[in-house]
């Protein structure tokens, strides 16, 4: 079993979901049999609309407190109290959710395995064992359980059966905002819509690990090596001053061997 | 019927030194033999929950102690999880022995594991 998460004890003022679900749960105390629907047609909404607002797929309009409010016989103050909380980003629990992301974001990159353990997942030889994945790695189990959970939690993985583990990441591209707090990964899309961030500078990162046939591996690495020479290229042929300063990192080496060995 | 807890689960910076720890301590068989190298705990006793211990990295959180709960069916709770205010850390995943498990928070924002056993 794996299981990790990081709890944050500041709280959040309580919004109109969380005050919606803490009625509902009230009404089922009181009467086991009460359901999602029953409170729904109390407040003469449609199941489904209640159960995407209840999970936060959906979120509350002015006009929807304010109807579901007067239908709890909530005062008015409070109705308005809750509108402008629902006008209000909910930065607190963005800043949180933001800076796990960040932390599980930059570490998946950071450390080379996160993208091997999803690149085997690939592979037609794939064992959904840990115990293989870190020999095929050379890692611990430890150092992998840490890896999945990481992947898990950030949806990167799915570990659909007992044998079918899928990777959900597909290839780590992604251009990010350079103001952000350094998550680059496939989520940064998701880190620009918590923050808000709107510069125009913008950096660019793409990285892969891929399984490749031994025989394409010189190739490759020379198809890298021309990439970096027509950066220089087109830099040389551009007639304006270089006011910016950036980091290009081009890397290609082998992670894990598993050609059949010699006995 | 209500929903039976039915084991424990220590997150863990330092797995090998706390498992020898509790088996110094109370004399708990850890066993590692599985297909997620998972350390299972068994106490040894016939009373009581048995558990397990899962390792966190350097910069992840903190050590904590969950506890884990039988369910029907793992997605149907993750979504009344949402639905009473909590939320999803880890969505439902599939372990190799067949069960499939979810990691959820309360309103409090405490960690809760799911577990279906498999049929």
């Amino acid at each position: 079993m794996k299981a990790h998460v990081l709890t944050d004890p500041t709280p959040a003022p309580r919004r109109f979901r969380q005050f919606l679900q803490e009625e509902l749960a009230s009404r089922c105390v009181r009467n086991p049999r009460y359901s999602l629907r029953a409170f729904a047609r109390y407040l003469r909404l449609d199941h489904s609309t209640l159960s995407q607002l209840l999970r936060g797929r959906r979120r509350f309009t002015a006009r929807t407190v304010e109807r579901i409010g007067t239908r709890l016989s909530l005062a008015p103050a409070v109705i308005t109290q809750f509108v402008e909380l629902e006008r209000t980003p909910p930065e607190s629990w963005a800043a949180r959710e933001l800076r796990q992301l960040s932390r599980d974001a930059s570490l998946s990159l950071a450390e080379w395995h996160h993208s091997a353990i999803l690149e085997l997942t690939r592979l037609a030889s794939f064992r959904p064992d840990v115990r293989w994945i870190a020999r095929v790695l050379d890692l611990s189990v430890d150092d992998v359980n840490v890896a999945v959970t990481r992947l898990a939690r950030l949806g990167l993985l799915d570990m659909q059966s007992a044998t079918t583990w899928v990777d959900k990441a597909g290839n780590a591209e992604a251009r990010i905002d350079v103001r952000s707090v350094g998550v680059v990964s496939a989520l940064a899309g998701r880190a620009r819509a918590l923050t808000g961030s709107n510069s125009t500078r913008a950096a660019h990162y793409s990285a892969t690990t891929i399984a490749v046939p031994d025989l394409t591996s010189q190739r490759i690495a020379e198809r890298v090596e021309q990439f970096r020479r027509e950066i220089g290229q087109m830099l040389d042929s551009v007639d304006a001053e270089r006011d910016q300063v950036y980091r290009l990192e081009l890397a290609f080496f082998p992670v894990a061997d598993l050609s059949p060995t010699e006995s | 019927m209500g929903q039976p807890v039915v084991q424990f689960q220590i997150l863990a910076r330092n797995p090998d030194a706390l498992t020898a720890f509790y088996a110094k301590l109370f004399g708990w068989q850890v066993n590692a033999d599985n297909a997620m190298g998972y350390r299972t705990v068994d106490t040894g006793s016939d009373r009581g929950i048995n558990g397990g211990v899962w390792p966190i990295g350097p910069t992840e959180g903190h050590p904590l102690v969950q506890l884990f709960v039988e369910v029907d069916d793992v997605a149907a709770s993750v979504t009344k999880v949402e639905q009473l205010g909590g939320r999803v850390v880890i969505p439902p995943q599939a372990l190799p022995d067949g069960d499939r498990l979810a990691i959820v928070l309360d309103t409090e924002g405490l960690s809760l594991g799911l577990m279906q056993r498999r049929v």
